[in-house]
């Protein structure tokens, strides 16, 4: 069987996230999702998503589920690590559609990022001024403190990723389901941001939502990537899975369809490329790390 | 890849230059185009020699090869796909679904799976479900297990997957259910046994443990004549999955490997014992390029989220999904129901429909054919602007329905509401939400600002 083996000629680098005794590396693939068979399959990280803010909308079952922490940030970030094995903390800025002052929101990013062991990815709301306002504010209270920041947009990427460059963090750029506007995105960064230090956001659908658009986007970037040593690729890929199966009708009827969503949907887009997974159950993170890790 | 009639032409008599016209056509060039066509058979070329129409055959035989399990409606047909990954062309033909019972199982046990046979969902305008029941004989008694057999053939007309150890076993299994054209599982220890005594057209499945030995003891059911065979390596993990079935795939297609051209089976109820990760192990194997995964059990959610995934990854990435343009009423949408617009892509109208149902509230959803294009794509190309909503709008004569007059615009063209309202004189347009999530709380709204207003 050796003779059908293949070597590719890219791959993604390792990148590092976090400070010193509580770093976490992700990528540093040379091969394709799961190949261990004929190189060195990325590192993967199953993170758990926490909202900044009480998450009022999400369904009924995870406010419940959350209900004792839910109202602090710290709390939520330091049960889902302790008590769930979160491998990193996804932290949606929800307190933004309030309209917070950006220090005030900045200062409990950084409450979150300090009393947690595992790097944070903190998240904007996806509007580009908005977003331009306060990730910068974020990148200068937490400087050096090596987050994930995002998203940047092709609108407001000088913006976010000039200040997460200043402060030593790196971005997730995130562009509508398309390779091409992925590799514009990058080249754009790739002017003044290492491109090793950005992780490709393609936006993510659930299953029976439009999961094959999602698969065969990221599947696609990761071929180009490793396949075709397309220097302009050579970013791990995130999957926000959490929020789009938790809006699934399947998922607002009923909390265990709800998890059934969250893991299939993982688990195929894990399979097409996906270095981050973020999800909102733990039940799911335990299944899913049953089996990929 | 298929043959070219060039290439064809070259192994006809003569080099193909003899152009005795006896199969009927003009030319051997002209035979050549209907072989690679598949719409003439070799057998109607007198001349052609043994050895040249071996070497034809192997030439227009699919990389893998086509098999079908069962028959009539639920047959299962698997394998003759072209590419490794769906977006190069797409992927064909879906894996066949297969739950398993043993001959040991009580009477509850298959008595509850066969009812979950006859589960079925309908989505996208196709009816799916479950298409085969795998039997394994556990009790070693072949008379027990063809009673099993019988049983099943009785009592659902899903396609049968015969496994047993015990060649007599699987032999008595096989003669009792030979008209249904079961798919009979034979490994490294017993198929000398049972090959013989198969008919030439049966589907055998070569059971092994690990790429190297599935590929030998189909090369062996080959050289019997066997040539309907599917591939068991007995992936056990992920990460097994994982390699056999790229392996399979690229040997087939890109190295023309025989013995790896065949469609494969994956036996998720042998790597996990556990209902989740079965289930998980399911929708990597749809992901991954098995032609049928079988699991022990299936509870309904299990059921609705593989069958949904299976029709996803085997959607074809060339076609636009779309669903007929017309109004759509929801929760009994009367005279006083809102009244949405949106595009006629698949994807769009299940979001926006499964809010809709959400809300309680009685709505007519108006789907404007845009080619299965989403709102925004739709915009921008022409296809969903103001005046083919006020076509629609007009054509439906939606004003018959309703007693208001009062129309509701995806959020994302709010920039169309000033025009609109030029081209529906006596039309209130309303923006509404961007994301479909959003409709329930914009429908409860506009009720109660209706209400108040009445």
């Amino acid at each position: 069987m050796g003779k059908f083996l293949e070597k590719y000629p890219g791959e993604i680098k390792e990148l590092r996230l976090g400070t010193e005794g509580k770093q976490a590396v992700l990528g540093g693939q040379n091969t394709l999702p799961f190949h261990f068979f004929e190189g060195r399959p990325g590192k993967l990280k199953l993170a758990l998503e926490v909202t900044d803010s009480e998450p009022s909308d999400w369904t009924p079952a995870l406010q419940e589920f959350y209900a004792d922490v839910k109202s602090s940030p710290v709390e939520w970030a330091r049960k889902c690590v302790d008590v769930f094995g979160a491998e990193m903390i996804f932290l949606s800025l929800n307190s933004m559609e309030k309209d917070l002052p950006a220090a005030e929101i900045a200062a409990g990013v950084k409450r979150v990022a300090e009393a947690v062991r595992v790097p944070l990815a903190v998240f904007g709301l996806g509007e580009k001024e908005k977003d331009a306002a306060v990730l910068p504010v974020v990148a200068s209270v937490c400087s050096g403190m090596n987050l994930l920041l995002g998203p940047v947009l092709k609108d407001n990427c000088q913006e976010i990723a000039a200040a997460a460059l200043e402060h030593g963090h790196a971005v997730i750029a995130q562009i509508p389901m398309d390779i091409n506007l992925a590799k514009d995105l990058n080249i754009r960064l790739g002017k003044f941001f290492p491109l090793d230090r950005v992780v490709i956001d393609p936006l993510t659908c659930a299953v029976g939502y439009g999961l094959e658009y999602a698969f065969s986007t990221m599947e696609r970037i990761r071929l180009s990537a490793v396949v075709h040593d397309d220097k302009t690729l050579q970013s791990p890929l995130i999957a926000r899975v959490g929020k789009e199966a938790w809006k699934t009708k399947e998922a607002v009827q009923d909390a265990g369809k709800g998890v059934l969503w969250e893991t299939a949907t993982a688990f195929t887009l894990l399979l097409a490329g996906a270095d981050i997974v973020t999800l909102r159950h733990p039940e799911s993170l335990q299944r899913v790390r049953a089996l990929v890790h | 890849m298929p043959a070219k009639a060039s290439d064809i032409q070259k192994l006809l008599p003569e080099s193909g230059k003899k152009n005795c016209k006896e199969c009927g056509l003009a030319t051997c060039f002209a035979f050549a185009m209907k072989v690679a066509n598949a719409g003439i058979s070799l057998e109607k070329c007198t001349y052609l020699s043994a050895e040249s129409k071996a070497q034809l055959e192997d030439m227009l035989r699919p990389p893998i090869s086509l098999v079908t399990i069962g028959q009539g409606a639920r047959a299962v047909v698997i394998g003759d796909e072209e590419v490794m990954f769906r977006h190069q062309k797409t992927f064909l033909r879906p894996p066949g679904l297969a739950l398993q019972m043993a001959d040991t199982d009580s009477e509850e046990a298959v008595a509850a799976k066969l009812a979950k046979l006859a589960w079925q969902m309908e989505r996208l305008e196709k009816v799916s479900r479950f298409d085969l029941v795998a039997l394994k004989c556990s009790s070693g008694d072949s008379k027990r297990y063809a009673a099993l057999v019988q049983r099943v053939m009785a009592e659902t007309d899903a396609g049968l997957i015969l496994l047993a150890d015990n060649a007599d076993c699987l032999l008595l299994a096989y003669e009792a259910s030979k008209a249904r054209n079961p798919l009979v599982c034979v490994t490294a220890d017993n198929y000398l046994q049972v090959a013989s005594r198969l008919d030439k057209s049966a589907a055998v499945c070569a059971r092994a443990a690990g790429l190297e030995a599935a590929a030998d003891l189909a090369g062996k059911l080959l050289e019997l004549g066997l040539e309907n065979l599917v591939l068991d390596p007995g992936s056990a993990s992920l990460a097994d999955l994982v390699r056999d079935q790229t392996m399979i795939r690229r040997a087939a297609l890109q190295h023309k490997f025989r013995p790896l051209g065949f469609p494969t089976i994956f036996f998720a109820a042998a790597a996990a014992s556990d209902p989740d990760r079965q289930l998980l192990l399911a929708v990597a194997g749809i992901a991954k390029y098995a032609g049928i995964i079988v699991l022990d059990d299936v509870s309904p959610e299990a059921f609705q989220v593989l069958l949904m995934a299976r029709q996803d990854i085997y959607t074809d990435p060339r076609v636009a999904p779309t669903v007929e343009s017309k109004v759509y009423s929801f929760n009994e949408a009367d005279q006083s129901a809102a009244v949405l617009v949106t595009t006629n892509f698949a994807l769009t109208y299940y979001a926006v429909a499964g809010e809709t149902e959400n809300s309680k509230l009685p709505v007519y959803l108006l789907c404007q054919d845009t080619g299965g294009l989403c709102v925004l794509a739709a915009w921008s190309t022409g296809k969903f602007v103001p005046e083919t909503i006020a076509e629609m709008v007009k054509k439906q004569a939606v004003a018959d329905k309703v007693t208001h007059k009062q129309l509701v615009l995806p959020g994302y063209v709010a920039r169309l509401k000033g025009e609109l309202e030029d081209e529906l004189p006596g039309w209130e347009i309303l923006v509404g939400p961007r994301e479909a999530a959003d409709l329930p709380k914009f429908l409860q709204e506009l009720k109660k600002r209706r209400d108040s207003a009445a």
